[in-house]
């Protein structure tokens, strides 16, 4: 008679119930396949992440997306109808830097077609989502005491960061003509900064960098050596219940708005 | 928004040895242009708003070439650009601040378009990087001398102004 002793007896049991947990992991007859019900040890690859190419054509597509942020920003500047009195003179700069604007697109895209790609021919859609329908919400809210000082410094604010875009792209741009493509249109940029800064503080005084009574960086025309890169930060609109205005710091396009080929205008 | 992942472009490159001179024609037109806002300096008939504006566009050449002068180490000249200066020296000591302001407004235009025709020329990012930076702010610097002299917008947004050749001439 076989004699099973206890020791025999648990190797067995062990060996039952690994057999049984394989079985329940595998296949079983009768039982319809379904993505929905997962099998232990059993995963679907992951889906992987388009790559896209940061090549000039994205580039230059996100360079001329921003002029026409500035074309559409200095539209609606032009209709609010604040270039009156002792203002009125600033509504020739601002059509006339609107016009810059359209050349300076025209030409980008010229570029973008160039390089093989598809002209883009509208606003920004992230850079208007985040930085300039905020602004311009805050500009024309019912109670601001300065729209006209304000817009020149929306104005102001775009402008150096469309020059600071130009100048952003210099280094990953793969050809030196486009280099100085780039900052031919870029450097014009410059100017209309400059010009719009000796619109808010004229004179010498409004060249160099200068702060306010408390100590609050103020607008100037040349304010460094070199030209920066950092983020423009911008305050307007009426003073909230709080002693607080609408703050928002503009920066240079970058991963989140891109214009990237599969980009299109609304 | 559709997530995807992205791939940049290389990162910076250092100058060439073909960038090299072309590096050292700008560091020389900026060396002149700084020695040019020093005679004008001198200037006992400058008028204190000039002398401030002067003073800073001054350092601002002569931080350009410094930083010009560091990306190509033993290679970057000494001296100046003599063409660049004699052509404007004798502005420098006039008396008349409207056509003193013109003359460096000439003398600003002319460096944005060097520095122009240089990035066409540079291989290496890092000089191109540089030039870049150097030339956004020399346009500010014609704007700006043209709206304080008030003149029309044309004089401050528009450069028409021949860039220097490599050696040294105008082109």
């Amino acid at each position: 008679m076989n004699r099973i002793n206890r020791r025999q007896m648990l190797g067995l049991s062990g060996a039952g119930a690994l057999a049984a947990f394989l079985a329940a992991c595998g296949k079983q007859a009768g039982v319809t396949e379904s993505a929905n019900i997962r099998a232990l040890g059993v995963t679907e690859d992951l889906p992987g992440l388009p790559n896209e190419v940061i090549d000039d054509v994205v580039l230059l597509r996100t360079a001329a997306s921003l002029e026409y942020t500035a074309i559409d920003a200095y539209e609606a500047a032009l209709n609010l109808g604040v270039f009156t009195g002792a203002a009125a003179a600033l509504r020739s700069v601002a059509s006339r830097m609107r016009d810059d604007h359209r050349g300076h697109a025209d030409a980008v895209n010229g570029l973008v077609v160039a390089a093989g790609g598809k002209a883009f021919t509208c606003a920004n859609p992230r850079f208007n989502e985040v930085y300039l329908a905020p602004a311009l919400a805050a500009i024309t809210a019912a109670d601001n005491a300065d729209v006209a000082g304000d817009v020149l410094a929306l104005a102001h604010g775009l402008e150096t960061v469309a020059a600071q875009t130009y100048q952003s792209v210099v280094g990953l741009l793969s050809t030196p003509a486009l280099r100085r493509a780039a900052m031919t249109i870029g450097q014009e940029e410059s100017r209309h900064a400059a010009v719009l800064a000796q619109a808010i503080k004229p004179g010498a005084a409004g060249v160099g960098p200068s702060v306010d009574a408390d100590g609050r960086a103020l607008i100037a025309a040349v304010p460094s050596a070199f030209g920066e890169l950092t983020a423009v930060p911008l305050t307007l609109g009426p003073v909230r219940a709080d002693g607080s205005r609408f703050q928002v710091s503009l920066e240079t396009p970058s991963l989140n708005s891109f214009i990237y080929p599969n980009v299109t205008c609304a | 928004m559709t997530r995807t992942s992205r791939t940049l472009p290389a990162a910076n490159t250092r100058p060439t040895p073909a960038d090299e001179p072309v590096i050292a024609a700008a560091v020389l037109a900026e060396r002149a242009v700084t020695d040019l806002y020093e005679t004008l300096l001198s200037n006992g008939a400058l008028s204190n708003d000039m002398r401030q504006v002067a003073g800073l566009f001054r350092d601002h050449h002569r931080a350009a070439t410094d930083v010009l002068k560091a990306l190509i180490g033993t290679a970057a000249p000494r001296g100046r650009n003599d063409f660049v200066y004699d052509s404007y020296s004798a502005a420098m000591k006039g008396t008349n601040m409207s056509s003193i302001s013109g003359a460096l407004r000439g003398i600003e235009n002319t460096l944005v378009a060097t520095h122009l025709s240089l990035l066409e020329k540079l291989e290496g990012t890092m000089g191109a990087n540089k030039i870049a930076a150097i030339l956004t702010v020399e346009a500010r610097h014609a704007a700006v001398l043209a709206t304080l002299d008030g003149a029309p917008l044309d004089a401050a947004l528009v450069n028409d102004a021949a860039p220097l050749t490599l050696d040294g001439a105008t082109s």
